[in-house]
C-alpha cells in the first residue's frame, strides 16, 4: 500500500528531472556534467554561441588579412568612409556570428557537442586571428 | 573628442577591473548566488561593446586623412611602428572581446557552475575571463604606447 505513494512520487521527480534537462538547467541532481549534458537546449545555446564567437573572431582575422593584401577588397569593406574597411569587418563578422548562431542554437546534436574542444577551437581562433592583426606577419606574404 | 578618449580609457580600466572580479566569481563560487557572477557577465559585455562603439568614434578621428592628425602625426614620426604594427593589432582585436564575452554569459546562464560536475564548465568560464583580461591588457598597453607618440585631438 506504501508503494503507490512512493511511485507516484518517483513518477513526478522523473518528469521533472526530465522538464529541467530540456530547459537546460544543468544541475548536480541527475545531471552528468557540462561535457555530457547531452542534448540539452541549454547546452546548444553554449556551443552554438562558442561556435558563433569562433566564426566571428576569425572573419575579423581573415577580412583583415585579405585587405591587407589586396586593395580592392579593402576598398569592398569600407561601409563608413570615416572609419574605413574596419567599418565593414566587424559588420560582416558579427552579422555572419548571428547567422550561425540562429542557425544551431536549436539543434539538439549541437548540445552533444564537447565544450572543452570548442573552448579550444575558440582560443586556436583566436591566435590564429591575432596573427593576422600583426602587420610584421602580413608583410611576409606580400 | 578627448571627451570619448577619456571615457574610452576610463572603460577601459573599469572592465579590466570587473573582468578580475568575474574572474574571482567564477573560480571561486563557493555557495554564493550565482546572480552577482551573471550579473557581471551581462555589464561587462555591454560595457566592453561601448568601449569598442567609443574606440570606434575615437578611431574616426584617429586617421582622419589630414597632416596633423594622430595617424598622420604617428607615420610621420620616428616611431611608424606605432600605427603600422600596434594600432593595427588593437583596433581589430578590440572587437572580438564581446563576442569572447557573449560566451561567458551563455556559459553562467545555462551552467550551475557552482557543481562540482559542471567543473568543466567554470574551469572554461574562468579560462575566457583571463585570456580577456590578458588581451584587454595587452589593447590598453598598444593603445598608451601609441597615444605617447601622438594623440588624438
Amino acid at each position: 500500500m506504501d508503494k503507490e505513494p512512493q511511485e507516484h512520487t518517483e513518477v513526478v521527480e522523473q518528469a521533472d528531472a526530465e522538464r529541467r534537462r530540456d530547459v537546460g538547467e544543468v544541475t548536480a541532481e541527475g545531471s552528468r556534467g557540462a561535457d555530457e549534458a547531452e542534448g540539452s537546449r541549454g547546452a546548444s545555446v553554449v556551443i552554438a554561441t562558442m561556435i558563433a564567437a569562433s566564426v566571428v573572431i576569425l572573419s575579423i582575422g581573415i577580412l583583415a588579412f585579405i585587405s591587407e593584401l589586396s586593395e580592392g577588397f579593402k576598398s569592398f569593406f569600407v561601409v563608413w568612409d570615416t572609419m574605413g574597411p574596419l567599418s565593414g569587418h566587424v559588420l560582416f563578422a558579427y552579422g555572419l556570428g548571428i547567422l550561425v548562431f540562429l542557425l544551431l542554437f536549436r539543434v539538439r546534436a549541437v548540445g552533444r557537442q564537447s565544450i572543452f574542444a570548442w573552448t579550444i577551437v575558440l582560443f586556436i581562433t583566436l591566435a590564429v586571428s591575432s596573427l593576422f592583426w600583426l602587420t610584421p606577419f602580413v608583410d611576409l606574404f606580400h | 573628442m578627448r571627451q570619448s578618449l577619456f571615457l574610452h580609457g576610463l572603460l577601459g580600466g573599469l572592465f579590466v577591473a570587473g573582468l578580475c572580479i568575474a574572474i574571482w566569481q567564477s573560480a571561486s563560487p563557493g555557495k554564493r548566488s550565482l546572480t552577482a557572477l551573471r550579473v557581471n557577465a551581462i555589464a561587462l559585455t555591454l560595457l566592453v561593446t561601448i568601449k569598442d562603439v567609443l574606440g570606434d568614434v575615437v578611431y574616426t578621428a584617429y586617421r582622419e586623412n589630414v597632416p596633423d592628425s594622430a595617424r598622420s602625426l604617428i607615420l610621420a614620426s620616428s616611431k611608424p611602428w606605432a600605427h603600422e604594427i600596434l594600432m593595427e593589432f588593437k583596433e581589430h582585436a578590440a572587437h572580438v572581446l564581446p563576442a569572447m564575452l557573449l560566451v561567458v554569459v551563455a556559459i553562467v546562464f545555462v551552467y550551475d557552475i557552482r557543481d562540482r560536475e559542471n567543473l568543466t564548465a567554470r574551469k572554461v568560464a574562468v579560462s575566457i575571463l583571463a585570456v580577456s583580461l590578458v588581451l584587454t591588457l595587452v589593447i590598453l598597453f598598444m593603445g598608451a604606447m601609441a597615444t605617447s607618440v601622438a594623440g588624438v585631438k
